[in-house]
């Protein structure tokens, strides 16, 4: 138990007609970087989704430390140590980068309406100390230089660094990466990769779909490969690599060879 | 009056009544579909419709039978227009933009409406001057006959209109999926632009219905539009079908309530319905609970 | 950006010093009346402008405190610290209840069940007579007293002071808010609703804690009202005060606070502007116009008549256009356009400078 950091059985989820996810089982250990590959529309995004609480799934169980959150509102799971990236960047508009991460900070603080309008001292403090923190998270990130620019008019590559920033700051045990690579450049493709495995050094596990094979091998502890749905292969990257199920159904030929 | 006759009598006005919804609905599930906004201007176009017919009619004395198609077309130009001037200059505004502009909209043709028609009710002749019909002891308009049988051809034609015809077809496609509808090749701003004509139009037919026998003032324009959205959030928003039935029942259920219950608070206890819908079943009696949570609106 | 910025608040001060010492008592009224409005949008504005909710029922707000204060003090002798309790409560409490519903949904449910709201108060103010007065409304209710003075005495010169200081105290405190946890959060929310979920904050119960701060906010101001005035009517719970509400903080620029008070200002006196061109009598015209338009003195006098009824049509025209070419609001796009403006000057020196070395 104290190894499974994130224990998922029997996931499903229909939308009207449609099996988005069907019967899915996966553990995430802790520590451990943990890839979901699998062609467009196979589901990983919908697994997020319902890990990290934007819509409850339509069955199965998601325990998270031994405590069921499946259709737990979102905010509460990220209290308990979920954090997540969104596929297409979903940035506070109007927000400086470092507005943004602070907004990360918010389940870790405790500041309501009145003790901010007065400005109690421990309102006071604790806003020192949330901008502290930020600035932290960005540095490691490496975005510190452009804390006051509008998170809007950043670079592409680093409106993603910034979205991981602000999931860092709400300081989860599980960081769910959808697809970080997607969009970016080789250079900062590999950039991303060193990222990852110094947050996975730091201590925090990772849950990462994408569709860049070779940043999933390279990084990954363990992949697990969707098809329509549901689970098709699971295990150590070399593996899944020579699995001939998934080559012939995902992977396609070119791995073949390798 | 006997009971029975009342309740037939309540029954014929509140599905005249209804019949207006209807449409106002209709219109706001087609900008619905279109944009993904609603318009807190489409109780302004029932307005806009009315008072045109009531100026045809009453004061250059243009037989009824012409004006009505000439009212339609005139709010079908100011559809556009509206859409033209308020809606089409922003490139990619938020939902909250569009909900202030288009209540600047309707604020603007509320002005508009005063400054031509004037602060005081008016009058539209009723369109077919004949005695009442008596059945046991209700008595019913020949109009609210008329504007049942109008309601529903304008419904058939509506459904026609989407299922059969081409540019229907590609309203819907939008109303599914933008993205796909643009990659297909169908001309996304044209479809809006024809939405908001349509939806005018439809606007005009619900004002000229409403009004014969009764009159019509400036300050109209939300109470056309919160029944319209009503109707609209209990059939499901972006439901048609779903807005036909509610539409009958809101009609019904404000007739019978003022009949029944108490003239005086007709207008609160129709409008707490509305909040009690929203507070129980926010996705209307034909809509799906999961869409009214994850669509913008 | 973070930290005060008091200068604002010292240009305020200087403003309302030298108002009180040699503006005339006319204007003063004006403007206490503005104040008052200016209490109602600094709560809009972190409702619509930052959390991103429209609500287009707030004057149903302002109307519940003011009738409620009006009605138990008056009928009942309540005092009035008990009416201003009374009033900010119920007016809380309505709001909680409303936006329980409304507040789960995305988006702008909320818009079209406060102007639903707000056309139910209207109504039942109307209505109710033997309550409310319906459309007479209720006058009587007693003024204002603090430390023993009578505030609306002497034409209402401390009723003024005493109501701008209150509009002065709520700017420190909302800008406290805005620039901390909480204000962040309501931002988040207008910035992305679902990545502000993703990041931990509980966005329906911040929605709904900002929506019933602004209708208390706006029923404060409606008891201010009524212990000034004496009289509220049914016409405090209409439809176009709250939308007028809703275009002070869009010509503000939204996420504004000091751009909602100057709009909220300069809309409120909009009415008295265009009355006062309607006192313009028609022989006072240039000739020009006369025979120009061809038409005779009473005709023009219509015509300015008709003048006086454009407010509907002018905040309508207001709002699109502010929204469509100065989605920024009244108080940057105004500072944005002298910057552009002395960037142009400063070029065009520039190059007259060169030519001239050259």
């Amino acid at each position: 138990m104290s190894d499974t950091l994130l224990d998922v059985r029997d996931l499903g989820k229909r939308f009207g007609g449609l099996q988005a996810v069907d019967g899915v089982s996966f553990q995430v250990r802790s520590g451990h970087v943990k890839s979901i590959i699998g062609p467009n529309g196979a589901g990983k995004t919908t697994i997020f989704n319902m890990v990290a609480g934007a819509f409850p799934p339509s069955a199965g169980s998601i325990m998270f430390q031994g405590r069921d959150i499946a259709s737990m509102p979102s905010h509460e799971i990220t209290r308990l140590g979920i954090a997540r990236t969104f596929q297409n960047v979903k940035l506070f508009r109007g927000m400086s980068a470092i507005q943004n991460v602070m907004v990360g900070r918010h389940c870790r603080t405790r500041t309501g309406f009145l003790g901010a309008a007065l400005r109690m001292p421990h309102a006071i403090s604790e806003e020192r100390r949330i901008r502290a923190a930020a600035l932290e998270h960005l540095e490691f990130v490496g975005l510190s230089d452009i804390a006051a620019t509008d998170a809007h008019s950043l670079a592409f590559g680093q409106q993603k660094t910034l979205e991981i920033a602000r999931a860092l700051a709400t300081e989860p045990k599980l960081l769910l990466l959808d697809e970080p690579a997607a969009g970016l450049n080789t250079r900062e493709t590999e950039e991303i990769a060193q990222l990852i495995c110094r947050i996975r050094d730091t201590g925090v596990t990772v849950l990462l779909v994408e569709h860049d094979m070779s940043l999933v091998m390279n990084i990954s502890d363990e992949v697990m490969v969707l098809d329509f749905g549901s689970k098709l292969a699971e295990g150590l990257p070399r593996e899944v690599q020579n699995d001939p199920e998934v080559i012939r159904v995902y992977l396609g030929a070119e791995y073949v060879a390798e | 009056m006997s009971l029975l006759s009342q309740i037939i009598q309540f029954t014929f006005s509140g599905l005249a009544n209804g019949g207006t919804y209807i449409l106002v609905a209709l219109g706001l599930n087609i900008i619905y579909n279109a944009t993904g906004i609603i318009n807190f201007a489409q109780g302004e176009f029932a307005v806009f419709g009315s008072f045109i017919m009531i100026t045809l009619c009453m004061a250059w004395g243009i037989p009824a039978p012409v004006a009505f198609p000439i009212t339609v077309l005139a709010l079908a130009g100011i559809g556009a227009l509206f859409h033209r001037t308020a809606i089409a200059p922003l490139k990619k505004p938020s939902v909250i933009t569009m909900v202030i502009i288009t209540i600047g909209g309707s604020i603007f043709m509320r002005g508009v409406a005063m400054l031509i028609w004037g602060k005081y009710p008016q009058r539209l002749d009723p369109f077919i001057d004949a005695p009442p019909i008596r059945f046991m002891d209700a008595i019913i308009k020949w109009d609210t006959l008329l504007v049942l049988v109008i309601v529903a051809l304008v419904v058939a034609a509506l459904y026609w209109f989407f299922e059969k015809t081409v540019t229907g077809k590609a309203m819907r496609a939008c109303a599914e999926n933008r993205e796909a509808a643009l990659l297909m090749g169908i001309n996304v701003d044209r479809i809006v632009l024809l939405s908001f004509a349509l939806s005018a139009a439809l606007g005009a037919v619900a004002g000229v219905v409403y009004t014969p026998g009764a009159s019509m003032e400036y300050g109209r324009g939300p109470y056309f539009g919160l029944r319209g959205f009503e109707v609209a959030i209990i059939g499901g928003l972006g439901n048609s079908v779903g807005a036909v039935l509610a539409g009958i029942l809101i009609g019904l259920f404000e007739t019978f309530s003022a009949g029944f219950l108490s003239p005086t608070y007709k207008e609160a206890i129709t409008l707490a319905l509305l909040l009690l819908v929203l507070f129980v079943k926010p996705s209307g009696i034909l809509g799906k609970a999961e869409v009214a949570r994850l669509k913008d609106f | 950006m973070d930290r005060f910025d008091w200068k604002p608040f010292a240009v305020l001060s200087v403003l309302l010093g030298y108002l009180f010492v040699f503006g005339k008592l006319y204007t003063l009224m004006l403007l206490t009346r503005a104040g008052m409005y200016c209490i109602v949008t600094i709560g809009m504005c972190l409702l619509v402008g930052y959390a991103g909710q429209v609500s287009i029922g707030h004057a149903a707000f302002y109307a519940i405190g003011g009738y409620t204060s009006a009605i138990l003090t008056i009928r009942y002798g309540v005092p009035l610290w008990g009416g201003l309790v009374c009033a900010v409560a119920l007016s809380c409490a309505v709001a909680f209840l409303i936006g329980i519903p409304t507040l789960r949904l995305r988006g702008h449910y909320l818009a079209m069940a406060t102007l639903g709201f707000g056309v139910i108060v209207y109504s039942l103010i109307h209505s109710s007579i033997e309550f409310t007065g319906g459309s007479s409304g209720i006058s009587g209710a007693p003024p204002l007293t603090l430390f023993g003075t009578n505030l609306a005495e002497d034409g209402g010169i401390f009723y003024f002071l005493f109501v701008w200081i209150n509009v002065a105290v709520f700017m420190l405190l909302a800008g406290n808010i805005i620039r901390s946890r909480p204000g962040r959060a309501l931002m988040s929310i207008h910035g992305n609703e679902e990545a502000a979920n993703a990041a931990g904050v509980n966005t329906s119960a911040f929605k709904l804690k900002v929506f019933v701060l602004s209708a208390g906010m706006a029923a404060y101001a409606g008891f201010l009202y009524v212990h000034y005035d004496g009289f509220i009517g049914a016409n405090s719970a209409e439809l176009m005060l709250s939308v007028i509400f809703v275009a002070m903080v869009a010509v503000g620029g939204m996420a504004n606070l000091w751009g909602t008070l100057c709009a909220t200002v300069l809309l409120s006196l909009l009415p008295e502007f265009l009355r006062r061109t309607q006192k313009v009598k028609a022989a006072d015209l240039p000739d020009f116009i006369h025979n120009s338009l061809g038409l005779s003195d009473t005709q023009i006098f219509k015509l300015i008549q008709k003048f006086q009824e454009l407010d509907v049509l002018i905040y309508g025209l207001i709002i699109i256009v502010f929204m469509i070419f100065m989605p920024q609001g009244i108080f940057t796009g105004t500072a944005d356009m002298f910057r552009t403006l002395a960037r142009r000057v400063r070029a065009v020196r520039g190059k007259r400078r060169v030519s001239d070395a050259s």
